[in-house]
């Protein structure tokens, strides 16, 4: 049996980690491992003039396409996703579930239960980068896609730190408001405004200083399948998730629990 | 050990305009079996939940262990033991696993304790808490307030859910608490769970407290339903005005009254007629209760 909250909470998420393991398994089987059919077929040549595909920073190469199909979109979705759904659950979800009550009626502090909920987040985000690492350096040799497993550890770092500080921004927003619902809408909307902001922005040279306002231009704005590790942008995805554990620490010591 | 185990002075919780709990003062003894009455939303779970460090209170002190309960924090809580009133459990795991989880926070609580305690009341461990009924629930939430053995146990409507038999076994476990020197703080809005087993009880209405009383001054204050046969039919008008009797009723030659403070008159009265045979009914705490919402002007009123 778990001895703390975190190896509790880690121990809750077990199932639906598993499914998400499964998902993002699926999702790189899909679109990465078959590269080179993709390529033969013709199905890659597309004109990526659109913005859109320019966005994504999609194109025929092998990185481009790369990018494009799982980094800047479906593994990325999902791995936010599953962050989102984690963060939400961490303090709003057992506060409107009632169970919250208990457990800080115990000898648990709220910093520490805040910082275990956190722990166990990022644990379950780490993996779930663990396995995107891993399936794609293995869909990557697999289609001869000639990308080293150096700079798709540092792009999938930079992915892990940005599902971490959007999984956070719902731990944080349970922490202030303790309603799971409200959370999981407020860092949807969250992710889906930063990554317009990116997106659109990158388009549009004057909005290029609002783009630097959005966690997804320091996760992918540097290229780093191409160029690989930049130690600037990683800090400041770094430091996203700290500074909203903060918040939530501040607001849950501050606050009533609800029951 | 602190002199009071709880110390409210003029604890008050607000909710925007509404006061859920208005300056509550209260000292709760070591040692002693503690009666937190009141009916549903008189804010005894407003209370509770102050002393946890759940709620903070907008004005007063609470004193808690001699520790105020933000202050004191995860070290004081060490030494309580806690059942909520509205009690909440994850449904994805078993009994012993849940128990396992929650002694762990508290440093390990042995097998053979939890073992004990379940099989006292009759707790299935291995099944899923998620197929317990309200009852098999309230088991659990038990089992983890007292597994810990603190000093103090704080417990929100124990009883619901049990049926007569284990709310037998609880009140014994209470008193067995106290006999080890534990304090039992409990809250019920049925008089009767608290009756045997309290040592006083605090009467709390509409966030107020109305009283403080031993629980044996509360029973001689109180109302006794009091039955006279005679040999003959009797007037009602040579009981009617009596002191300390209200709501005579003759019935040919039976009487029914209700007889607060001493049953003398009553007795010096009745003394006239010929008496075949007189009944006094246990004081029900139920009447007491009323008499004091009663006697304090507010009526009933359900919050």
């Amino acid at each position: 049996m778990p001895r703390n909250v975190f190896a509790k909470s880690l121990r809750d998420q077990r199932r639906s980690l598993l499914w998400w393991t499964i998902g993002l398994l699926a999702v790189v089987a899909v679109y990465i491992a078959p590269y080179q059919q993709y390529l033969d077929q013709g199905a890659l040549n597309i004109n990526t003039d659109a913005g859109f595909y320019q966005a994504l920073g999609y194109d025929n190469s092998p990185a481009g396409y790369l990018q494009g199909s799982l980094f800047a979109l479906t593994g990325a979705l999902l791995a936010i996703m599953a962050a989102v759904v984690a963060g939400a659950r961490a303090i709003a979800g057992d506060e409107e579930a009632g169970t919250l009550d208990l457990l800080l009626a115990h000898p648990v502090s709220r910093t520490r239960l805040v910082l275990e909920r956190f722990a166990a987040l990022a644990a379950a985000v780490g993996w779930l980068g663990l396995v995107i690492w891993a399936a794609t350096v293995a869909a990557v040799n697999l289609a001869d896609m000639g990308i080293g497993a150096d700079r798709i550890a540092v792009t999938t770092l930079g992915l892990v730190l940005l599902a971490l500080g959007f999984g956070t921004a719902a731990l944080a927003v349970g922490a202030v408001i303790g309603r799971r619902g409200l959370v999981l809408g407020v860092a949807a909307a969250l992710a889906v405004a930063a990554y317009l902001a990116n997106a659109v922005a990158s388009q549009v040279p004057s909005l290029g200083a609002i783009r630097k306002l959005s966690p997804f231009y320091y996760y992918l704005g540097g290229d780093p399948l191409r160029t690989g590790l930049d130690l600037g942008h990683l800090a400041v995805l770094a430091a996203i998730p700290l500074v909203l554990l903060g918040v939530a620490l501040w607001s849950l010591n501050r606050r009533d629990i609800a029951t | 050990m602190a002199e009071t185990v709880i110390l409210a002075e003029g604890l008050s919780k607000r909710y925007g305009s509404h006061p859920a709990l208005h300056r509550l003062d209260l000292a709760v003894a070591p040692g002693e079996v503690f009666g937190f009455l009141g009916p549903n939303g008189a804010g005894k779970t407003t209370a509770i939940r102050l002393l946890l460090d759940l709620l903070r209170p907008t004005a007063g002190t609470v004193r808690v262990l001699g520790e105020d309960p933000r202050a004191g924090g995860a070290r004081l809580r060490q030494h309580i033991g806690y059942l909520p009133g509205d009690l909440r459990l994850e449904g994805r795991q078993t009994g012993r696993e849940l128990l396992t989880f929650l002694g762990n926070l508290r440093g390990g609580v042995s097998r053979r304790r939890i073992d004990g305690l379940a099989e006292r009341l009759d707790l299935d461990l291995g099944r899923s808490i998620g197929g317990l009924s309200k009852g098999n629930k309230q088991k659990v939430g038990l089992v983890q307030a007292f597994m810990g053995d603190p000093e103090l146990l704080v417990l929100d409507e124990p009883s619901g859910g049990l049926d007569p038999l284990l709310q037998q076994e609880f009140r014994a476990m209470a008193r067995e608490a106290r006999v080890q020197g534990r304090t039992v703080f409990m809250s019920s809005h049925v008089l009767a769970e608290v009756e045997h087993v309290a040592d006083r009880v605090a009467i709390l209405r509409a966030g107020e407290l109305v009283a403080t009383e031993a629980i044996e001054v509360l029973r001689q204050r109180a109302p006794r339903r009091v039955e006279i046969r005679f040999a003959a039919p009797v007037p009602a008008a040579a009981f009617e005005w009596l002191t300390g009797v209200r709501e005579v009723q003759v019935d040919g030659d039976l009487l029914r009254c209700l007889v607060e403070g001493g049953a003398d008159a009553l007795v010096k009265a009745a003394a006239q007629f010929p008496v075949v045979s007189l009944i006094s009914h246990e004081p029900d705490l139920e009447e007491i209760f009323l008499a004091y919402y009663t006697a304090e002007g507010g009526g009933r009123r359900a919050a």
